[in-house]
């Protein structure tokens, strides 16, 4: 048999399997490198996060909070010197602080609600409860701050607010591990490196005060300072003690910083990293996935248990499991598309609120008047001035910080420029902008404005503002479109309409339908949480469908056994046995949810927000809307918050399915 | 509680109801009509509709947008003008033009708020139809600007190399190249890191060893996009750019993005992977070593042949993963349209496109909300046709045992 | 891979034994499934396994090729002697054991492959990429196999798309393509229908000729009409601290006539007369 064999001999056989064997033995190293590969970049994603959020920092005050206590250390000072010290250098931006720190109302009630009201709850001057904020004298605003806030705070508002402490540089933690310190060394260098710089610029300088037939000398220094300054630049990169001597000597320079702490977590958004804390955007994150979970989880169990125990094998019903298994497979920022088509434009009447009297417009009556004098040409306030009133309402979603912004953005000509041609009324209009304090009604001296242009008399300029008026509360009718023709028709009731030029007929047409777009906002929290609903649902079914099937096909006929409907056996008894796989399903969605990003800012998410969300309708941010938006900043302090922003994001999910374990565990005992 | 609640209701019609109550009903046999089962059945039944709906509503939605993307119109100024006046009748239907030899690349002109349908251009001279789209006939004096209309062409749509929608340019390639990229890239990574650590779970690894590192794959899996995003801006980047130098990559660029990606595709396709090479019967693998094959034999000629649907379902899924994902490219891979094959520069997919535009307070009536529909209907086509693939290869995968 | 000192090399033995069996038990972790067997495997000769199911004869019958090394936790005790050379000592590399010594499976399990590649699969393997030379193999294999003349038209059709016997018939040819010293069979026959079964039984003898064969089955005719010897496995009980444990134990061996005519021990007789199992 042996003689026709086409095999190898006993030798190359020998070899070949030794060959094989080293292949192998190489493959499989490949095959675990990879599993390792996928390890290390988990290590790396988490431990890049850590290091970015714990690290050293340097800071530096505008003015030295010593200059501000008269030379005396900060905890000598009481905390009656440290209000009136705040109060003093603040002026009128010290009602802004009670009104961000303290005031339990809407903000733009802030002025306009007594005392009591806006500090229910809270210590102020006995006697001042019936009074306006704007009626309390100085120290009864100082009296407010003082016995609400604690020391800490107090300190905090006197650097951050007054002093403006500034983080002007930050090392991740590695540095502040590892490459710290300076040595004595490298300090040497440095002030070597820099003294010859200075030498040189000052010859260089000398040498071009004189004569060309220096230039060769003046190239030779300049080279040489070029060499010296790259010295410099890597000495000072060596370590963090280095940058900090050579570019911030004056700054504080703190080892270890967590720009995770407590004060981050409740702390409302603001522009300035070292401000910025993500209060409303945990608040916004738990508003939009409880709605999630009383959306989808009812409607998710339900559609399941008619896919298992009801549906026969007709087109439709595999029509509809094909479609849920496809939905499943459909990026996630389709879901935001489809929630900007139809939720939030459509449905923008339910979405907004509007049509359960929410969210009615939220500027003041006196900025809709004004807008409709100048859509008319009734009022000419300069360009400069429609400007900083624009973006003096727009701050209600802005901090204080920003407001500092929004003056600076105007020149102190223009704002110079703007006041002086103001009369009483729109001043009154201006400051409420800024101090976002509401004027209770149309304004009697914006009104009146004498204009030269005027064309309409001022009764029926003040017939079209409450025509204009009337079209506030969205009905029904107006579902998602401004109601142009009903509003038209009011006008030409009002109005003659022959008053109005075409011109200004069109501006006021196109004035409201802006005002609609305005006043109908679906970008919410709910329509939010209609999209995410959507858009874990499948996920919802499909867990579910598989917990259902779970139950073992004896408990059914049991319970038919016994005479039971099909309702009462799948209430009594497939549920309560599905329960722990239906649950586990659906935390798992939903921390598929928390994480979503693209949908949401798709639906609409403010980027900047500092009031808390307050329901349904409110506008919103979240977690890792925050973290995207501050990752792209390119300043890195932002990038540290984003990383501690993260932490939180996975300790929320952490958690949940912490929570989905211990719940699974906790059921499946009892069964 | 619940055992208890069960047991309580046994009660009630055992013990607690007289079993004479019973009796005297059970004899009549007749089917009751059971109303409030039925409504129960209709409640459970729009639930599940809920999903039909949605997918109605998402076609409708994306057509009807993108629809309207298509043939909308904006209009130019082309720059010559009629030099002859016009009357405000039907019959004056002949243009004459400023320059000769007057090319009008449109159907549809507009002098004015009029619109006019060109039915013929010889030299100098336009035949047109006067009041086209029901737009008022109006008398127009010579040497007013002659306005085309520009509407967006699919073929322009789908093989354009520039969107720039302020110029009117709306070609989605370079959309489209940028995912591809990542996509690629992401595969690159993917589909070896994924497979091997399969291979290893299915065929290598002990139980207890499979029993920890699956559940740390599905922990990556599980992490949110925007932290992968995250991750590949301030640490993907800044790796890359220490490797291949400063210049030469760009803060922003797709391979980044890709690569990172990669990585959060590839527990999805080591697990789907897994799932099929388990899924392979015992007796094939004992039957190749019964022959004399070594692991890597068995593994390499029997165990993936076999399990080679279940694998490509896998990387279909990733695929369309990777084309949807839009946190990680909005964040790494630049924000800005660049049509280019460079891995190392900036350029904006077309998930990353829609996040950014639609970022801020976009207006319904622009023609940017409506690009969004347009691209979002491409992004839609194409990763539903892969998963309707994926699921077909699947189901064709578990005939085979 | 460890060195192996002298080739296994079977021409270069001249003795009657093709295994040789020394006092083999098998634990599976800490459970002994079959203890102390001594058993010797006569060249060219079939040998059946027989005995009530779970008495571990599939458990050393896949001993023997070093299958059970693919069980996680399987553990061998005692020797296995093959060609002089103790196949569990340290330096045997399994995958040359099993390259010597094939196997065919209870169930048919063909590769989802065509007949061609099924049956090239060990050779291709051993380097063989010469279509020509893996042709002649294929050939003489399925000759052998008694499957030629049946599939010779289609041997690019799927091997899965053969009929249970033909099927089982694929993977003889597919174990001895490589011309394997030893084929073990496990219950080869009960997957398949009494005529399949005939032309398996039939081949076993024709394929004797060339092999040592070792088959572990249940039916006792099986056993009678085509080995040579048998060897009797059956259970053992023991209680120990309230605790049943059970595990397989060699009852007896001898030539097959000589075991189902005049059984030595009173438990084979009962076992053969069915009288239990």
């Amino acid at each position: 048999m042996s003689g026709d064999s086409k095999l190898p001999g006993e030798r190359s056989f020998l070899d070949g399997l030794e060959k094989r064997h080293r292949r192998g033995r190489l493959w499989k190293i490949f095959f675990a490198t990879s599993i390792i590969i996928a390890l290390l970049a988990l290590a790396a994603l988490f431990l890049n996060v850590i290091n970015e959020t714990f690290g050293s920092i340097a800071i530096q005050y505008e003015i030295d909070p010593l200059e501000l206590t008269g030379g005396r250390p900060l905890d000598e000072v009481t905390d009656e010197e440290l209000v009136a010290i705040i109060h003093q250098q603040l002026g009128r931006r010290f009602l802004v602080i009670l009104r961000d720190e303290l005031s339990v109302v809407d903000p733009s009630e802030f002025t306009t609600r007594p005392v009591e009201d806006v500090f229910e709850g809270q210590a102020y001057p006995e006697g001042t409860g019936e009074l306006l904020i704007n009626e309390l004298s100085d120290d009864d605003v100082q009296f407010i701050l003082l016995n609400n806030v604690s020391r800490p705070k107090l300190e905090a508002l006197l650097l951050s607010q007054v002093a403006k402490e500034d983080i002007v540089q930050s090392w991740p933690l590695d540095w502040a591990l590892f490459r710290f310190e300076m040595s004595e060394e490298t300090r040497q260098q440095i002030d070597d490196i820099q003294a010859q710089i200075a030498q040189l610029s000052s010859q260089i300088d000398d040498l071009d005060r004189h004569v060309e037939d220096y230039d060769q000398q003046k190239d030779l220094l300049e080279a040489q300072l070029d060499d010296l300054e790259r010295a410099l630049i890597e000495l000072k990169n060596s370590s963090v003690q280095a940058r900090h001597y050579v570019d911030f000597p004056d700054a504080e320079l703190i080892r270890y910083h967590s720009w995770l702490d407590s004060v981050f977590l409740i702390t409302p958004m603001s522009s300035f990293p070292e401000y910025a804390g993500i209060r409303t955007a945990i608040l916004g994150t738990v508003y939009i996935i409880v709605l999630v979970l009383f959306i989808s989880l009812p409607i998710g169990v339900g559609a399941a248990i008619y896919l298992e125990e009801y549906a026969n094998d007709n087109w439709f019903n595999r029509v509809m499991e094909t479609n849920i298994r496809n939905l499943a497979g459909v990026p996630s920022i389709i879901y935001g598309i489809l929630g900007l088509a139809i939720l939030v434009r459509v449905f923008a009447p339910i979405t907004s609120g509007a049509l359960f009297g929410f969210n009615v417009p939220q500027q003041t009556e006196a900025r809709i008047t004004y807008n409709i004098g100048r859509a008319i040409g009734y009022d000419v306030l300069p360009d400069v001035g429609y400007r900083a009133l624009i973006l003096g309402f727009e701050r209600e979603q802005l901090s204080t910080l920003e407001v500092d912004n929004v003056l600076t953005a105007l020149s102190e000509n223009e704002l110079a420029r703007f006041t002086a041609n103001m009369d009483a009324g729109q001043y009154a209009a201006f400051a409420a902008a800024f101090l976002n304090i509401a004027l209770p009604e149309p304004d009697e001296n914006i009104l009146a404005v004498p204009v030269e242009n005027q064309r309409l008399a001022d009764a029926d300029f003040r017939r079209l503002v409450e025509a204009f008026f009337s079209f506030r509360q969205p009905s029904l009718i107006d579902f998602g479109l401004p109601s142009q023709d009903r509003f038209e028709q009011a006008v030409n009731e009002s109005v003659t309409v022959t008053q109005l030029t075409p011109e200004q007929y069109n501006a006021l047409v196109n004035e409201l339908r802006q005002y609609s777009r305005l006043t109908l906002n679906g970008r919410t929290i709910l329509a939010a949480a209609l999209t995410l609903a959507l858009l874990i649902l499948p996920i919802i079914i499909i867990n579910t469908q598989e917990a259902i099937r779970a139950v073992p096909a004896s408990y059914r006929e049991a319970s038919y056994g016994l005479g039971a409907t099909q309702w009462q056996t799948i209430w009594r008894t497939i549920l309560p046995t599905a329960i722990p796989g239906i649950l586990t399903g659906t935390i798992l969605a939903i921390s598929r949810a928390i994480g979503e990003t693209a949908p949401l800012i798709v639906v609409g998410a403010s980027t900047f927000i500092a009031v808390d969300p307050d329901g349904l309708f409110a506008k919103f941010t979240a977690l890792p809307i925050q973290i995207w938006q501050w990752s792209t900043r390119p300043q890195a302090e932002f990038r540290n918050i984003a990383a501690a922003a993260i932490i939180v994001l996975l300790v929320l999910m952490l958690l949940l399915n912490a929570t989905a374990i211990i719940l699974r565990n906790r059921f499946s005992k009892r069964h | 509680m619940l055992v208890e609640q069960r047991i309580s209701h046994i009660h009630e019609y055992t013990i607690g109801a007289p079993i004479q109550a019973i009796k005297s009903t059970t004899s009549d046999l007749r089917a009751r009509p059971r109303i409030h089962e039925r409504l129960i059945k209709l409640l459970l039944l729009l639930c599940g509709a809920i999903s039909i709906l949605t997918t109605i509503g998402l076609v409708a939605i994306l057509g009807q947008e993108s629809l309207s993307f298509f043939t909308r119109v904006s209009w130019e100024d082309s720059n010559k003008q009629i030099v002859v006046d016009l009357s405000a009748t039907a019959v004056d239907n002949i243009l004459k033009v400023s320059q000769s030899g007057a090319v009008i690349d449109s159907e549809v002109i507009r002098l004015d708020d009029e619109e006019l349908r060109v039915i013929s251009i010889e030299g100098d001279t336009i035949t047109v139809e006067r009041g086209y789209n029901n737009t008022e006939i109006a008398p127009h004096r010579a040497g007013i600007d002659i306005y085309t209309a520009d509407t967006v062409s699919l073929i322009e749509f789908f093989t354009g190399t520039e969107w720039s929608p302020q110029v009117g340019k709306f070609g989605v390639l370079p959309l489209v190249n940028a995912t591809l990229m990542t996509s690629f890239i992401a595969m690159l990574v993917a589909i070896p890191l994924g497979m091997g650590a399969a291979i290893y779970m299915s065929e290598y690894a002990r139980p207890k060893v499979r029993a920890v590192i699956k559940p740390v794959l599905e922990i990556l899996a599980g992490i949110p996009t925007v932290v992968f995003g995250f991750f590949a801006l301030t640490f993907m980047t800044p790796l890359l750019r220490s490797i291949f130098g400063i210049h030469n990559v760009e803060i922003f660029n797709t391979a980044s993005a890709g690569i990172v990606v990669g990585l959060l595709i590839t527990p999805l396709i080591s697990s789907m992977a897994e799932d099929a090479l388990s899924a392979v019967p015992q007796s094939l693998r004992e039957a190749s070593y019964g022959l004399g094959a070594t692991r890597l034999e068995t593994t390499i000629k029997v165990v993936l042949p076999a399990a080679t649907s279940g694998i490509i379902a896998a990387f279909i899924v990733a695929i369309s993963r990777a084309i949807g994902e839009t946190m990680i490219v909005a964040i790494a891979a630049g924000s800005g349209p660049n049509f280019t094959f460079n891995p190392f520069a900036a350029a904006e997919t077309m998930t990353g496109h829609i996040a950014r535009i639609s970022g801020g307070d976009l207006s319904y009536d622009s023609i940017d909300y409506n690009s969004i529909f347009a691209i979002g209907m491409t992004l839609f086509m194409m990763t539903f046709a892969l998963n309707m693939f994926s699921r077909r290869v699947i189901a064709r995968f578990r005939e085979q045992y | 891979m460890a060195a192996v000192q002298k080739p296994l090399n079977p021409k270069s033995v001249v003795t009657g034994l093709a295994v040789e069996l020394r006092n083999v038990s098998v634990f599976y972790s800490d459970y002994r499934a079959v203890a102390n067997v001594s058993l010797p495997i006569r060249r060219n000769k079939i040998t059946a396994f027989i005995g009530p199911s779970g008495c571990g004869k599939s458990t050393v019958l896949r001993s023997i090729n070093r299958m059970n090394d693919l069980v996680s936790g399987a553990r061998v005790e005692g020797e296995i002697i093959y060609n002089g050379h103790n196949l569990y000592a340290p330096h045997v590399d399994p995958v040359e054991v099993r390259r010597r010594i094939g196997m065919v499976f209870q169930k048919p399990n063909p590769f989802p492959k065509s007949i061609f590649d099924n049956v090239a699969y060990a050779p291709r393997l051993l380097g063989i990429r010469d279509r020509n030379t893996l042709m002649q193999i294929v050939e003489r294999s399925l000759r052998q196999a008694a499957l030629w003349d049946e599939v010779k038209s289609d041997l690019n059709k799927s091997g899965l798309a053969l009929s249970g016997g033909q099927q089982q018939r694929l993977c003889i040819a597919r174990a001895i393509a490589v011309e394997p010293d030893v084929i073990l069979m496990d219950e080869p026959a009960s997957a398949l229908d009494p005529i399949a079964t005939q032309r398996i039984e039939e081949l076993m003898r024709e394929l004797q000729e060339h092999y040592t064969i070792v088959i572990v089955t249940h039916n006792m005719q099986q056993a009678q009409r085509v080995s040579d010897y048998t060897a009797f496995f059956n259970i053992r009980k023991a209680v120990q601290n309230g605790v049943e444990t059970r595990w397989g134990e060699l009852v007896e061996y001898g030539e097959t006539a000589q075991v189902f005519n005049a059984p030595r021990q009173e438990e084979t007789a009962d076992y053969i007369a069915g009288r239990f199992g």
